[in-house]
């Protein structure tokens, strides 16, 4: 009996002494918003008098423009170039070869290899792919590329001013 | 020699039950960040120099401690952000205690992080008040999404 009432004050004076612990919790939130934009630092590529037959090159060394692509939608995106008209003769209807114009990626910040990486490719009338995302740039990691160009009149262009447009396009779409 | 043991029975249940308080409460205003853009940081002041102000209360006349973790990553889904680009600060009490982490943001963790150790007097039945700052720091690759977690802030008495 003595035992047992023994251990039942036990049991009190453990209870007395019981340390103690409590919480409460509050609920945290963030909306991380969308991002899908793409911008071009120089947008007017003059070259200046070219000589027909003979390649010009903007800039001679380092790049002339940089372009950034920017996606957090979680999805992979593409990159794509075109010409939309050009090199056409101003005020006519005559048109240089499109391989009188190229371009050339002559730097990049980016997982994975751009196209017309360190060489001079032409543009298509329709969009091609340049570069496609991947891992961390589908959730917003930035992608950089540096441009050069190049412009070679043919030897027998006629003489004029030469326009042209390029266009580059972000997209989900393959 | 029953009566005595039964009477010391009886002190033990009274001084158990003789209305020690122990409590922990919040001004429950949630802890919202609202929109941010990629990399963007954000301190989260609702009341000027803070936003959340914690309660706690023992009547114990022991030592106890503020934790405070996050039961889980800031989620969305699939996507998390990591708990290094969320931070907290004891920026005021009005105890006697000690901070440990003074007057400086200290990255969240699933752990419970220590916050604060009482002083004399802070056990005596008195409410003491701690308030409490956020910052979260938006990664450059984040998906977008709402991201939710909980904040849970533990008064103990065991370090």
């Amino acid at each position: 009996m003595i035992f047992l009432l023994f251990g039942i004050l036990c049991g009190f004076v453990s209870i007395c002494l019981a340390l103690e612990q409590t919480f409460t919790d509050l609920p945290c939130s963030v909306e991380v918003l969308p991002t899908f934009s793409l911008s071009l630092d120089r947008n007017q590529i003059d070259f200046g008098l070219v000589e027909p037959g003979a390649a010009k090159t903007l800039p001679e060394a380092g790049h002339f423009n940089e372009l950034r692509c920017r996606s957090n939608y979680g999805r992979t995106w593409h990159l794509k170039a075109e010409m939309l008209f050009g090199p056409k003769l101003a005020g006519g209807d005559f048109s240089l070869p499109l391989s009188a114009f190229k371009l050339k990626v002559v730097s990049a910040q980016a997982l994975s290899e751009p196209k017309a990486k360190f060489q001079f490719a032409p543009l298509d009338k329709k969009s091609q792919v340049i570069y496609i995302s991947q891992s961390e740039e589908n959730i917003g990691k930035e992608v950089v590329l540096r441009f050069q160009y190049q412009f070679e009149p043919p030897v027998d262009a006629p003489a004029g001013t030469y326009t042209g447009q390029i266009l580059f396009t972000l997209t989900d779409t393959p | 020699m029953h009566k005595i043991v039964f009477t010391i029975v009886i002190l033990f249940l009274s001084v158990s039950s003789a209305g020690a308080s122990f409590g922990i409460s919040t001004d429950n205003r949630s802890v919202d960040f609202g929109q941010m853009k990629l990399e963007e940081e954000k301190e989260l002041r609702y009341l000027g120099d803070y936003h959340s102000e914690i309660t706690c209360t023992s009547s114990n006349q022991r030592t106890w401690y503020l934790k405070v973790n996050l039961l889980m990553a800031l989620t969305s889904g699939a996507n998390t952000i990591t708990p290094d680009n969320f931070k907290w600060q004891l920026v005021w009490n009005d105890g006697r205690g000690t901070l440990a982490n003074p007057y400086r943001f200290k990255e969240f963790s699933f752990n419970p992080g220590l916050t604060y150790i009482s002083g004399p007097g802070d056990s005596q039945g008195n409410a003491i008040h701690l308030r409490f700052k956020y910052y979260l720091k938006i990664p450059e690759a984040q998906a977008y999404g709402i991201y939710i977690t909980v904040v849970r802030f533990t008064l103990t008495e065991i370090l």
